[in-house]
């Protein structure tokens, strides 16, 4: 909840609304939100998942941004790029003390089980923005596994636009959450959810294999 | 009661699927173009269709259509029937009761002249006799079964199978032909699998004007 409410106090700073308003976070506009996630699942015994977050950043003086890692996923392979240059990022993940000896605020107690991954950028100047995309993979049994034949994503997405790619070899059997589907030129298939509301969203895809 | 229940329990697992006799049917009407979007009526959310793809090279799908006629005092429900699409198979219940309901398909003109103010002269409607009027302030629930043919609709793309139509119904539903994956729908949709095995794709539009459905599926063993 406070990684929550962070997040919204740095939408609405960068979208100049007073953050002492105790409903800004639910007044804050959502159409205007620059995050989106897409996920890719790997296949479901790995339990693991790439993804890219894309965002923008607009705060004056900002210069990094700091991933905090859900409990019970693990995070490797974090890269991050300047969507307008390619230019590279340095990314890093931080546990536990080595968070508290980096003053950076997680927005939660750092506990020595705390995993952050931390992308450090110059410092945005007045009137310019930085369009960012991070690169990570989870691995997550909680939210990705299988269940007899079934492969079940099951993930809470607080984002307003978020798509999931299901592993090669894959067809879709179920998604909780109303999504748009497509299929990818090397023919998996992609989920789009886009949420407009203020809230987050449980999404929960199963899928089975295709017959050989 | 019984019988009441009975078609609740049927609805309810089977999709609306209804196991009761036919009803008397005329033959199916000549074509007509769809109704414009400007007569989709606000707060219409008790409407439900629920469209089975038949065998894919039948261009068929069976129309499974939950709606309520709210109007007092009227004696009849009138249920348009889309211009390019052929209708055979209608059949229509009293929700309530469970029992069919005798209907018969007229010309526009028919049924402007038997309530329907502002029907299209050039579409056919399905004319059904209300069990009894329209309360003040209450309503009639009516299921009306059809099937249709209409190869605009429903048609073959390469190896995939296409339902591509415009709806303007607020709730819907399309069930895959046994057999097919989802590869595409471009209206964000619920997935979920029937008992059987059939990939249902449900949706609710609730932007003002009818939704351009498109929904492909390709066969999972080609």
């Amino acid at each position: 909840m406070r990684r929550l409410l962070c997040a919204a106090a740095s939408l609405l700073a960068a979208a100049g609304l007073p953050a002492q308003d105790p409903f800004a976070a639910r007044l804050a506009e959502r159409a205007r939100q620059t995050r989106e996630i897409v996920y890719f699942l790997q296949q479901p015994e790995t339990h693991a998942f790439d993804l890219y977050h894309d965002y923008t950043e607009s705060r004056e003086g900002t210069d990094k941004y700091v991933n905090v890692v859900r409990r019970g996923s693990t995070v490797t392979r974090p890269e991050a790029r300047v969507l307008e240059t390619g230019a590279a990022l340095p990314a890093d993940i931080l546990l536990g003390d080595a968070i508290r000896r980096a003053n950076i605020d997680i927005g939660e107690e750092v506990l020595p089980d705390s995993e952050a991954v931390v992308i450090r950028f110059p410092p945005v100047q007045a009137g310019e923005t930085l369009r960012l995309r991070i690169s990570e993979t989870y691995t997550d049994p909680g939210s990705y596994r299988l269940e007899g034949e079934e492969l079940v994503f099951d993930r809470n997405f607080g984002r307003p636009r978020n798509a999931v790619v299901l592993p090669a070899g894959w067809y879709l059997t179920a998604s909780s959450i109303p999504a748009t589907v497509s299929q990818l030129p090397d023919g998996r298939i992609r989920l789009d959810f886009v949420n407009p509301r203020p809230d987050s969203i449980d999404v929960l895809i199963k899928a089975k294999r295709r017959p050989r | 009661m019984i019988r009441v229940l009975g078609l609740a329990v049927t609805l309810a697992a089977a999709g609306c699927a209804s196991q009761a006799p036919p009803a008397s049917r005329e033959p199916a009407p000549a074509p007509t173009p769809a109704p414009p979007a400007a007569v989709i009526r606000e707060a219409r959310y008790d409407d439900y269709t629920r469209y089975e793809l038949l065998a894919p090279d039948s261009a068929q799908f069976a129309i499974q259509f939950e709606t309520v006629a709210t109007k007092a005092g009227d004696a009849y429900y009138f249920n348009p029937i889309r211009k390019g699409s052929e209708a055979s198979g209608e059949r229509v219940f009293d929700m309530t009761s469970g029992r069919p309901l005798p209907f018969e398909v007229v010309t526009g003109a028919v049924a402007k002249d038997s309530g329907l103010s502002d029907a299209d002269l050039d579409t056919s409607y399905i004319r059904v006799a209300l069990p009894r009027p329209v309360p003040e302030g209450g309503q009639i629930r009516l299921f009306i079964e059809k099937t249709y043919r209409d190869p605009k609709s429903y048609f073959r793309e390469g190896d995939l199978i296409v339902f591509a139509r415009s709806l303007g119904v607020r709730r819907n539903a399309v069930v895959l032909p046994q057999g097919f994956e989802l590869v595409a729908c471009n209206v964000p949709s619920q997935v979920v699998s029937e008992a059987d095995g059939r990939i249902r794709v449900s949706f609710m539009n609730t932007a003002p004007d009818a939704v351009s459905l498109v929904v492909k599926a390709r066969r999972l063993n080609p």
